[in-house]
């Protein structure tokens, strides 16, 4: 049976899929660090998260990806390692969230299909929302909820780079 | 392809009408409802330059960053945001919709279009009576919840029809920031429970808006 759409952007669904399930794991780890209140939201998240992947996977077709992403996840593990309270954990999941605003950014720019369109463009505000929920609950200034200030970024980047509010590079980020 | 301007106008208006003016009539808002829904027809696929459907949706966005600069404008004047930090985010808001509103100009005049500096009429219609009923801060920042919410789903629904990547991609680049603001708005100064800013894992994606608001 045919993929649901073509082959680049069934690949690039692949990756967002392979994303989102990498941050399910990450909330994993952030969730116990949390207070009840941001326990049961950051459980909401996550729980939004899991919809992502599955609605990905959907139009991933045989790309999708039914694991984590290994690099991300080793990224991710290194700065999980980190957190010392509540609002370090804030912190770093709503650094992901931002990180996962520019990824859908990127994939906006690159995307030909109709359908991952439209995916794509109900999941990034939601993600947007997240992070900025979370570094609100973090007490993060006003102007730092607004990484790239007016726009959200569609630049990406790899494992090394020093630019924080980049997201993920699909080619830095292989789905294995 | 063209877009049917029937399809284009389906449902939009009367809820926003109603969510704009219950900000002004209870200090209790609600968070934009409901689910993503799929009541649109499939967007056409991608082309080499903007359709007139393209150039209507961008006519209309920027007359809503026109209307909101307005509206924070007209808020500002109003008065009634007294609490320091609250007055700061407002005023980064509005410094926000300003930028917005020159970058969808920027891609109206690229396709050969003049600017839209006027704000959108048909829409202001619905904000300019809740603006006047605004008599605290509290309803204040509620009406510009639902404004900040009404915009963004706007581009979340003018995503699938957009057939240009670069103009689809920077009205999500907006839309992602009307939903920052619409946050802070909402939990930082409406002290709404964060998880009614979720009602469903999805953003809506259906038109919210009055049925001449449309700049064709």
């Amino acid at each position: 049976m045919a993929d649901p759409v073509a082959p680049p952007d069934a690949a690039l669904a692949g990756f967002l899929q392979s994303v989102e399930r990498t941050t399910m794991e990450a909330y994993d780890k952030v969730l116990p660090q949390l207070s009840e209140s941001s326990k049961t939201l950051g459980t909401k998240f996550q729980g939004h998260h899991r919809d992502y992947a599955d609605a990905l996977g959907k139009l991933a077709g045989s790309s999708a990806a039914d694991h984590t992403n290994k690099t991300l996840s080793l990224v991710f593990a290194a700065r999980l390692q980190s957190m010392s309270d509540e609002r370090s954990a804030l912190a770093l999941i709503a650094a992901i969230e931002n990180e996962l605003v520019a990824t859908y950014g990127f994939a906006f720019s690159t995307t030909a299909s109709p359908d991952l369109v439209k995916l794509v463009a109900t999941i990034l505000p939601v993600l947007s929302t997240h992070a900025a929920t979370l570094a609100s609950l973090a007490s993060v200034p006003t102007a730092a909820v607004f990484p790239n200030g007016a726009f959200e970024t569609t630049t990406v980047a790899g494992v090394d780079t020093t630019d924080a509010s980049a997201g993920f590079d699909p080619a830095a980020f292989p789905v294995a | 392809m063209g877009l049917d301007r029937r399809q284009f106008l389906h449902g939009g208006g009367a809820a926003l009408a109603a969510l704009a003016m219950s900000a002004c009539t209870s200090h209790k808002s609600k968070a934009a409802p409901g689910a993503t829904t799929t009541t649109v027809p499939a967007p056409p696929p991608t082309a080499p330059g903007p359709t007139a459907s393209d150039l209507t949706l961008l006519r209309t966005a920027a007359s809503l960053e026109a209307l909101a600069v307005s509206v924070y404008q007209r808020a500002a004047a109003a008065d009634l945001v007294k609490d320091p930090a609250a007055l700061d985010a407002t005023t980064l808001f509005l410094s926000h919709h300003m930028a917005h509103l020159q970058s969808v100009n920027a891609l109206l005049d690229a396709s050969g279009q003049p600017a839209v500096t006027t704000p959108n009429a048909a829409v202001d219609k619905v904000f300019k009576p809740a603006l006047a009923a605004a008599r605290t801060q509290d309803e204040m920042i509620e009406l510009l919840f639902t404004l900040e919410d009404a915009i963004g789903q706007t581009y979340v629904y003018s995503a699938g029809y957009l057939t240009t990547p670069p103009h689809r991609t920077t009205l999500m680049t907006i839309a992602g920031v009307h939903a920052r603001a619409r946050a802070l708005l909402g939990i930082v100064f409406a002290k709404h429970d964060p998880a009614e800013l979720f009602p469903a894992s999805f953003a809506r994606n259906d038109n919210p808006l009055p049925p001449d608001a449309l700049l064709t």
